[in-house]
């Protein structure tokens, strides 16, 4: 009997573990697809983005549209996520080409949460505001 | 006293039948525990990994749009004179019809290499036959082999009957000339979807669908970015949706 038990609990970790990574799995993907829209925003607004840090949270109401707002409509799934975006401008001197380097981090739950995906865009010819 | 002594030894040696029946009984609610909580785990599971399938797909197909939406206007072709397409109705949630405005209609860089332009008179001299220019048709349509659509399993395919479900496809045409949907290549991006949504950005505001036809509202503009949702259907629970974005390349200058 206690030899049946101990397997059985090793086996149900096991399930879990697995239920657990799938879980991560699907986070992971819901992120990646939410950075790349925050990220498409940063490239194409036509009000140069300055430099620093704005963050905000994703939301799974359809009335919290809006470009320029806080929140931004991540689809059914995306209200537990956050954003932070860490805008960078790098003058390459030697090259005579500034550069703008959006990051954006999705995070789940709090603002203490590490990142689950990080997207980093280059941006050639952007010069700081 | 010698049959006593072997009386006593008897009982302390065996295992009468209520006490097996007790240990039976114990093992039978603790194997029917077991078993339930396995059961439990088990279907937990297959659920997990049904819905990451899920969005998998979902990934795939919006990953596949958004590769011919980065590239809009972007045709690696000389100039044609011929005016960039980018034409969307901007939702899609029934099956596009012969004549409908599909979900969207694109002139785009192929990723697969260039092909032969095949149009006499169409090349310039000195340049080349060969272009990377393609056109595609997004549309979605009532799929007639569910489990011909990519990822999706038998039990995904009975959830989807009770809910309108339908194919999101993409037609090729390579040249990038208009011509019937049957000359062009196509392929079954996602299955079980609802409804598929895009929404433009020009700098300034948002379009709900885009038109850069001469004349039209978006007369030869495209958008700098375009915002995708797909909407699919899960075997259980409420459809999801899914949101992403991309910036058109060529609309993006510098500043």
């Amino acid at each position: 009997m206690s030899v049946l038990g101990v397997a059985m609990v090793s086996l149900l970790g096991l399930h879990a573990r697995n239920v657990r990574l799938t879980s991560q799995a699907q986070d992971l993907t819901i992120a990646g697809m939410l950075a790349s829209r925050v990220a498409a925003e940063s490239q194409a607004s036509r009000t140069p983005v300055p430099a620093g840090i704005t963050s905000g949270e994703f939301s799974d109401r359809e009335a919290s549209l809006s470009f320029a707002g806080e929140e931004i409509y991540g689809g059914t799934l995306a209200a537990r996520f956050r954003w932070r975006r860490e805008v960078e401008y790098i003058d390459l001197a030697r090259l005579g080409l500034p550069l703008r380097v959006p990051r954006i981090r999705v995070s789940v739950g709090t603002e203490d949460n590490p990142e689950i995906a990080v997207l980093v865009v280059l941006q050639p010819g952007a010069s700081a505001p | 006293m010698t049959a006593r002594t072997n009386k006593a030894c008897r009982r302390k040696a065996g295992v009468s039948l209520l006490e097996m029946l007790v240990a039976l009984g114990i093992f039978a609610i603790i194997s029917s525990i077991v078993y339930g909580t396995f059961s439990r785990t088990a279907g937990t599971r297959v659920y997990a990994e049904q819905r990451l399938n899920l969005f998998a797909i979902a990934r795939a197909a919006i990953s596949w749009m958004e590769r011919d939406l980065m590239a809009a206007g972007t045709t690696g072709l000389f100039p044609t004179g011929q005016p960039i397409l980018f034409v969307s109705a901007g939702i899609a949630e029934r099956e596009t019809g012969r004549d409908d405005v599909p979900l969207l209609e694109v002139t785009t860089a192929s990723s697969l290499g260039t092909s032969p332009l095949e149009i006499d008179g169409f090349v310039l001299p000195g340049h080349s036959e060969r272009s990377s220019e393609t056109r595609v048709v997004y549309r979605l349509e009532r799929s007639t082999e569910p489990d011909a659509a990519p990822g999706l399993s038998s039990e995904r395919a009975q959830g989807m009957e009770k809910a309108a479900a339908y194919d999101l496809v993409r037609y090729d045409f390579r040249p990038a000339r208009a011509a019937e949907l049957e000359f062009a290549a196509r392929s079954v991006i996602a299955g079980g979807v609802e409804s598929v949504t895009l929404r433009f950005y020009d700098g300034v505001s948002w379009w709900e669908s885009w038109d850069s036809r001469p004349g039209a509202a978006n007369s030869r503009r495209v958008p700098r970015m375009v915002e995708t949702r797909i909407t699919m259907h899960d075997a259980e629970g409420p459809p999801l949706t899914f949101v992403s974005g991309v910036a058109v390349a060529s609309q993006i200058d510098a500043g």
